[in-house]
């Protein structure tokens, strides 16, 4: 336990010892509070859905960023070769700076929250919904680190570990237009189940379906193991 | 004299291949407690590649490898390595000490001793100045002291050391070399280095690996000749211990100016790091090499006779 909370405390600290924890959390603010700001004031959204899409784009742009240095910096660094010396599980090691992106991400959205405050002084939100939503777009969230997370695993550079993960992060995004391409009632099942676009939008409105929350899960669940195995297997 | 003892660790028939390229072929090795093996080789020989096997980072294609902590050491049965990396394994947005906090806690040090190995790895190797400096701003001469500040940390039973007087001026590389020489006394060290006067300053055996292949370059019990240079007050002293270590080792005793003295000594291999720290202690050694046959000469030959 000394171990987990020594590595997780090591890895929220390079984020505030460095710009970027400060930068990534200060635009979402920003960019999200503007958004609301402009939804409310002149489209006179008294509900927080519009807000939610935008947040999810900004988290499609600010994930591969934040999760982009996880493993490339400990290969530079030569600090995964001490980590897994001091033998160091590498599911102690994926876990820990997941529960650290994990920690960022917590912070930018509830940050984002003024805008529900703001919302209940001016008008009465209905705030089921609302939580919904915010649930909903923590596991939008958490999945989006998690493929980043595992794409920085194969990647000895930052930079290529953040394009690479906007890649596949647009790629699920889009992936129901696809469909188009197919006749096959299967495939174009299948390319449903695995978009991000279907099983968000339920989530962000505040409809809580359990096909949706399972599909996240999973997905986190998923990466995580897969980044933890290919760790193990390249020795 | 150590000749009963368990090995800390055992390589047999070791082999390593990074696609078709065979960077090791069957390497046996074996490192006895309190032995300070060098581990000398040209450049890309494999010698980081084995040290990486030793520890564990990377897994051998063949051949197996045994750790054994001496007994009443550890409580568990795997023992403790201590490990410098080729290059310091340091995070650059971190500070000095609570870097060492943090390896310390790895190194399952209970949280009531961690300060108190922090100090004394920051008193050893120099950090006091700059104990609350971020790593990113410390220049290399630092880094490498913290990079070896964190391998002796705890107590470890090997030590395993990817050329550790890298980056270090002259000054630094007397205290390290003293530094490695206590640290000898309690534990087994395994250390590569290019630099072969480390090597024969410090080490009580050395091997030589050249493409891939591992061999042992000194005849235990051989006696040969050593030349020293060492500042000290203490002349009387320092001849006294060392008569006293080996005795009859001091051949020849020159006053070369002022407080530095040659000596040529006759020793064994394994009294070296032994006589090595009684010379560091009583004043400065400036140098420490092998007359009849000085190392390098001996593997340029070795390395002729291989091809």
């Amino acid at each position: 336990m000394r171990k987990v909370l020594s590595l997780y405390s090591r890895e929220l600290e390079h984020y505030f010892a460095t710009p970027i924890g400060y930068v990534v959390i200060g635009s979402f603010w920003l960019a999200s509070g503007f958004f609301f700001s402009f939804n409310t004031i002149f489209v006179s959204a008294i509900d927080m859905v519009s807000a939610f899409h935008n947040m999810s784009i900004l988290l499609l742009l600010l994930a591969p960023l934040m999760s982009m240095r996880s493993f490339p910096e400990e290969y530079r660094q030569g600090t995964y070769e001490l980590l897994v010396t001091l033998q160091i599980g590498s599911y102690l090691m994926v876990l820990t700076k997941f529960l650290a992106l994990l920690t960022l991400l917590a912070i930018m959205l509830l940050g984002s929250m003024t805008s529900v405050a703001v919302l209940m002084i001016f008008s009465e939100p209905d705030l089921g919904p609302i939580l919904g939503g915010y649930l909903g777009i923590t596991l939008l969230g958490s999945t989006f680190i998690a493929i980043g997370v595992l794409v920085s695993v194969f990647s000895k550079n930052q930079i290529v570990s953040a394009v690479v993960t906007w890649i596949v992060l647009i790629a699920l995004w889009f992936a129901d237009y696809a469909t188009a391409l197919t006749t096959s009632k299967i495939v174009s099942e299948i390319i449903f189940h695995v978009s991000f676009s279907v099983a968000y939008l339920d989530l962000i409105r505040g409809v809580l379906d359990l096909g949706s929350v399972v599909y996240f899960l999973s997905s986190i669940v998923l990466c995580l193991v897969a980044s933890s195995t290919a760790l193990a297997v390249r020795k | 004299m150590t000749g009963t003892q368990e090995a800390v660790l055992e390589l047999q028939g070791v082999s390593k291949k990074f696609g078709r390229n065979s960077v090791l072929k069957s390497v046996d090795l074996s490192v006895l407690p309190t032995e300070v093996v060098g581990l000398v080789g040209p450049n890309g020989a494999g010698k980081t590649t084995l040290l990486r096997i030793v520890v564990g980072f990377l897994l051998p294609d063949g051949g197996t490898v045994k750790h054994a902590s001496p007994t009443g050491r550890s409580n568990n049965d795997a023992i403790t390595i201590g490990y410098l990396p080729e290059r310091a394994p340091l995070y650059d947005a971190s500070k000095v000490e609570r870097y060492l906090r943090f390896i310390a806690t790895l190194k399952n040090i209970p949280s009531d001793g961690i300060l108190e190995q922090v100090n004394k790895v920051v008193a050893a190797f120099g950090l006091v100045s700059v104990r609350h400096s971020v790593i990113g701003n410390l220049s290399k001469g630092y880094r490498q002291r913290l990079g070896l500040a964190q391998a002796f940390l705890g107590d470890s039973d090997l030590l395993v050391l990817d050329e550790p007087m890298n980056g270090l001026d002259p000054f630094q590389l007397v205290d390290i070399r003293a530094m490695i020489l206590e640290a000898a006394n309690d534990r087994a060290i395994l250390f590569s280095s290019h630099v072969m006067q480390e090597i024969e300053t410090i080490c009580s055996r050395s091997v030589f690996l050249d493409d891939g292949i591992l061999v042992n370059i000194k005849e235990e019990g051989l006696d040969s000749r050593v030349e020293v240079l060492v500042r000290t007050s203490r002349i009387n002293v320092l001849r006294q211990d060392l008569e006293s270590a080996v005795p009859n080792c001091i051949l020849e005793e020159e006053q070369v100016n002022g407080l530095d003295y040659r000596l040529v000594l006759s020793l064994r291999p394994l009294e070296k790091p032994q006589i090595s720290r009684i010379l560091t202690s009583e004043g400065e050694l400036f140098s420490f090499q092998e007359l009849d046959t000085s190392l390098e000469a001996r593997l340029r030959a070795m390395r002729k006779e291989a091809r």
